[in-house]
């Protein structure tokens, strides 16, 4: 699938409004993304992983359906 | 699942993140602080993301300084944040998770506020574009606020078009809050690549290049450069609109915390709760000569917009310094870092004006961003010009090393 760490916002609606790429795969990447470097960043305090569009079981690193805080 | 059906629209599973002081539904809104730990989870998500959320995917809370009393993203109870260019030095604040967020490539748009320059100046530490947009132009129902008279809520992005993209989806009137103005204009998108032809652009001089190192001179002469912008006007006053933006800032500050400050005080993060007692002991006539002050500031400002439509100022003195760095050299002088990162910024926000902070790669060096300022009202043309600056190659939001 497109790795879409560095995609615009406009090029990831597009994607998904052409039905190339699923919201709940991009939403997916973007929490691997943050599970790998916000350990170096420290940007988020609390990720949520069942955002609107229902990231799933799929989602990386098990996490719960409920939000995840540090 | 909160949404079963597919998003749609311009924003379509593009994945956001908000400051914590913007409520997310289910989640404690901190504000960066220790004591918001004891509010209940906000009951319904802020005006901002439920407009976001109609096509975009609400990913996570942003790391800030505490109670946004911050332009360093430094804060002691949940760690700093860390800039994506160099994770030794600071982000910038008090957005400093947002901006952290969107320049290391974890979101390409995340929400922040801006009170005396807390979207700007870590757009300028991150290399990212910011908007801060009109007092009273985006709804701040359901944030945490800080100073009521100068809160401001806006966007990061990567490049122009998806700070537009977002500021787009987001405005509109609300009811919700009294200082959100019932103006509706027309979306930004269709009108951004209409060129900058015949727009009268000018560099602020004076107050707004004293100062200023040799980075943030540069990138402003680019911009001006790239611009063909070739006039310099001069704000009057500048250093007395900061002077009176902190007067406001510590007392309004002061009296939102007061209660905390009188039976909590070591619950605070210590530079935060020290400038906050400051603030709740500022005498009622400054603050009252300062509230006079704005109003002859304003209209003086507003009246340099009959000769031009935009005008250029750097959006930090430096670039990012060393997390945990407690001083920096301005214009000769050794000063406290954590009050005086914001000197070109607070002169700006204090009377409300629309800027998008364009960033400014350059070689060997942190980048640092520039002020586009227009008139209340006129993100439209902030933003014409930072898409212009972008096409150009003058503006852009440089991918860091990992």
């Amino acid at each position: 699938m497109t790795d879409f760490a560095w995609a615009s916002a406009g090029t990831i609606a597009d994607a998904v409004n052409r039905g190339e790429a699923s919201a709940i795969d991009v939403v997916d990447q973007a929490l691997r993304r943050i599970d790998r470097r916000n350990p170096v960043l420290n940007a988020f305090t609390a990720v949520r992983p069942t955002a609107p569009v229902c990231v799933s079981q799929r989602s990386p690193s098990g996490h719960s359906p409920e939000c995840r805080s540090r | 699942m909160r949404v079963a059906k597919k998003p749609v629209g311009p924003l379509a599973g593009v994945p956001f993140a908000v400051k914590n002081l913007i409520d997310i539904a289910r989640l404690p809104t901190l504000a960066g602080s220790k004591i918001n730990r004891e509010r209940p989870p906000a009951s319904a998500d802020a005006t901002l993301v439920a407009r976001l959320e109609a096509g975009a995917v609400l990913v996570g809370a942003l790391n800030m300084g505490e109670f946004a009393y911050d332009f360093t993203g430094e804060n002691s109870h949940y760690g700093p944040s860390r800039n994506p260019h160099d994770p030794a030095r600071m982000t910038g604040g008090s957005s400093g998770g947002s901006a952290g967020a969107v320049a290391g490539g974890l979101v390409p748009i995340a929400l922040g506020s801006d009170t005396n320059g807390s979207i700007r100046v870590p757009s300028s530490f991150c290399g990212i574009f910011g908007l801060k947009p009109t007092f009273g132009r985006l709804s701040r129902a359901g944030s945490f606020p800080f100073v009521a008279s100068l809160d401001h809520l806006g966007a990061f992005a990567r490049s122009t078009i998806d700070l537009a993209l977002a500021y787009d989806a987001m405005t509109g009137p609300d009811p919700l809050d009294p200082a959100c103005s019932d103006r509706i204009d027309p979306p930004i998108i269709p009108r951004l690549h209409t060129g900058i032809d015949g727009l009268r652009i000018a560099a602020a001089g004076g107050y707004f290049r004293t100062g200023a190192g040799p980075e943030a001179l540069t990138a402003l002469d680019n911009v001006a450069r790239a611009l063909g912008a070739t006039r310099q006007i001069e704000i009057p006053e500048a250093a007395r609109a900061r002077e009176a933006a902190y007067i406001i800032t510590a007392s309004e500050a002061g009296a939102l915390h007061l209660q905390r400050l009188r039976t909590r005080p070591r619950d605070f993060e210590p530079d935060v709760r020290d400038r906050l007692i400051a603030g709740a002991m500022v005498p009622a006539p400054w603050v009252v000569q300062a509230q006079k002050f704005r109003r002859w500031y304003r209209d003086s400002v507003l009246r340099l917009f009959e000769e031009v439509d935009a005008f250029l100022a750097p959006a930090t003195p430096c670039v990012a310094p060393p997390v945990g760095q407690k001083t920096f050299v301005l214009d000769g002088q050794q000063v406290l870092l954590r009050p005086n990162i914001g000197i070109y910024t607070q002169p700006i926000s204090f009377i409300g004006l629309p800027v998008v902070a364009v960033p400014v790669p350059q070689a060997d060096s942190m980048p640092t961003a520039v002020q586009i300022i227009t008139a209340p009202w006129r993100e439209d043309v902030a933003l014409r010009v930072a898409y212009a600056l972008e096409a150009h190659g003058v503006a852009r939001a440089p991918q860091p090393p990992e």
